[in-house]
């Protein structure tokens, strides 16, 4: 199940990282469909590089031509930064791609799986 | 741990005189995930088999895990029943006073090094490694029924957390994040910024308790300590009625609780014991530890309404379930604005208030 490796992921990196910390949840994840992922490539319209939660607002064109602004929800700024994610590397109008679990409603925005940066770098 | 045969015989006998409806025979069998009404399950409520072995941690993230009433791994890591001779909280700090000679008076110079920022680590209190029929079975019927009806909303992904609503944790999921311990002769402020927001907590050293009459419910309570030698012993009382949540339990406005804290090598190691006649059968305990967080040293100054707005955009369904606003939803809050007080004040004058 996505969830667990999602977990089991993280697990082993925070071990690699030589990590003491405990991740908490803020708020239940029950808005988003853990069943489902979806990719985007768009370009990042605004940053919101802050706790609780890390937001990026992504504009994405689809095949139709319309564009679409997308909410993605992250971790906390703890958390990204224990990644190596920083605020510098999330500028607007940088064109990354990110995978997300998205709400369940489907309005769009979702829960990020993992986020590749301009410059190739990926988190998740 | 299962309810021993005479404790259920208390208990139907308990319920009987109340008037309260008896489980029936045949519902036996029944689990928090077959049941039709929870209600009528009492006798199951501290059976392990009830919540089909999952841990605390398995029911809260049960549905957004997609594992709806599947089996858990039956971890029950913890004994929570204090082994203290002690039935009240006050009596327990007088005891450690007492063995204490009264307590050690420090000076700037003779305070342990607490320096630093410390990382929290498991304890059953963050609902991990504990089957459900465990706490369940520490609590009074009131509370115990308080619990099942919380569990259940859990597994359903009903999930009810302060903190999404931009609402304090309280000072049991407190006790779970404590990151900086500030040590000073006359206080100890204990500081956690893990993710909801940045919280204080004062510990007055060789202080008494504000009078009973004057005090005042707090979210951390009022603590009370004294040194004995390098290890801090806090009382602490006028703690605000709460709950837990991530199937845990609630409490009420009778917590209190006496910890213990000493630096053993690169780790702080603690206890603490819980008293609440209202809610527990018994006191029960918990083992805290913390090691030094060798990822940062830097705290992040954290408040709830960062990102989620003035308690906005994170919300509740009509069905229970915690949903989120994003632009273009009503009543959306934008986290990126810079200056927020400047569209308040647009739309006043837009709509003079008179």
């Amino acid at each position: 199940m996505r969830t667990h490796r999602l977990t089991t992921t993280l697990v082993i990196a925070l071990l690699a990282l030589g990590s003491d910390v405990t991740v908490h949840a803020h708020h239940s994840h029950a808005m988003f469909d853990l069943t489902k992922e979806v990719t985007l490539t768009g370009t990042i319209s605004k940053v919101a590089f802050r706790n609780p939660h890390v937001m990026v607002f992504l504009d994405v064109t689809g095949s139709d031509g319309q564009t679409v602004s997308w909410t993605v929800e992250m971790s906390t700024v703890e958390n990204e930064q224990r990644r190596g994610l920083f605020p510098s590397m999330l500028k607007p109008g940088d064109r990354i791609t990110v995978k997300l679990n998205p709400l369940r409603d489907g309005r769009p925005g979702g829960n990020y799986t993992s986020l590749t940066t301009a410059d190739g770098k990926t988190f998740d | 741990m299962v309810m021993s045969l005479r404790r259920r015989m208390l208990v139907f006998c308990a319920l009987a005189a109340a008037g309260a409806s008896i489980p029936l025979a045949g519902q036996g069998s029944a689990t928090l995930f077959t049941t039709k009404d929870y209600r009528q399950d009492r006798d199951r409520w501290t059976d392990p088999a009830y919540y089909l072995f999952n841990s605390a941690r398995e029911l809260t993230d049960m549905q957004v895990d997609n594992r709806y009433g599947q089996k858990g791994k039956g971890e029950d890591r913890y004994q929570i029943k204090s082994a203290y001779p002690f039935t009240d909280s006050w009596a327990h700090y007088q005891a450690w006073l007492k063995k204490a000679n009264g307590g050690t008076t420090h000076t700037i110079a003779t305070l342990p090094d607490w320096d630093g920022k410390w990382a929290p680590q498991p304890t059953w209190l963050d609902s991990r490694g504990i089957q459900a029929s465990t706490i369940a079975s520490a609590l009074t019927l009131k509370y115990r029924e308080y619990y099942v009806q919380q569990v259940k909303a859990e597994t359903e992904g009903r999930h009810w957390w302060a903190a999404a609503f931009c609402l304090p944790d309280g000072f049991i999921r407190g006790l779970t994040r404590a990151e900086q311990f500030v040590v000073r002769p006359a206080q100890v402020m204990i500081v956690s910024d893990m993710l909801a927001s940045t919280q204080v907590r004062w510990v007055y050293t060789n202080a008494a308790h504000t009078p009973a009459d004057k005090q005042l419910e707090h979210w951390q309570g009022e603590s009370v300590s004294f040194w004995d030698g390098h290890a801090l012993v806090i009382h602490t009382n006028a703690i605000k009625a709460w709950n837990a949540t991530h199937s845990m339990f609630e409490w009420s406005d009778q917590l209190s609780a006496v910890e213990r804290y000493e630096r053993v090598g690169e780790e702080l190691v603690g206890e603490i014991t819980l008293y609440d006649p209202a809610a527990f059968l018994y006191p029960v305990h918990a083992d805290l530890k913390y090691r030094r967080n060798r990822d940062s040293d830097r705290m992040v100054y954290s408040t709830c309404t960062d990102t989620n707005g003035p308690s906005a955009n994170i919300f509740v369904r009509p069905n229970g379930i915690t949903d989120e606003k994003i632009p273009g939803d009503p009543g959306y809050w934008d986290p990126t604005d810079p200056r927020p007080w400047a569209k308040h004040y647009a739309i006043g004058e837009r709509t003079p208030a008179r």
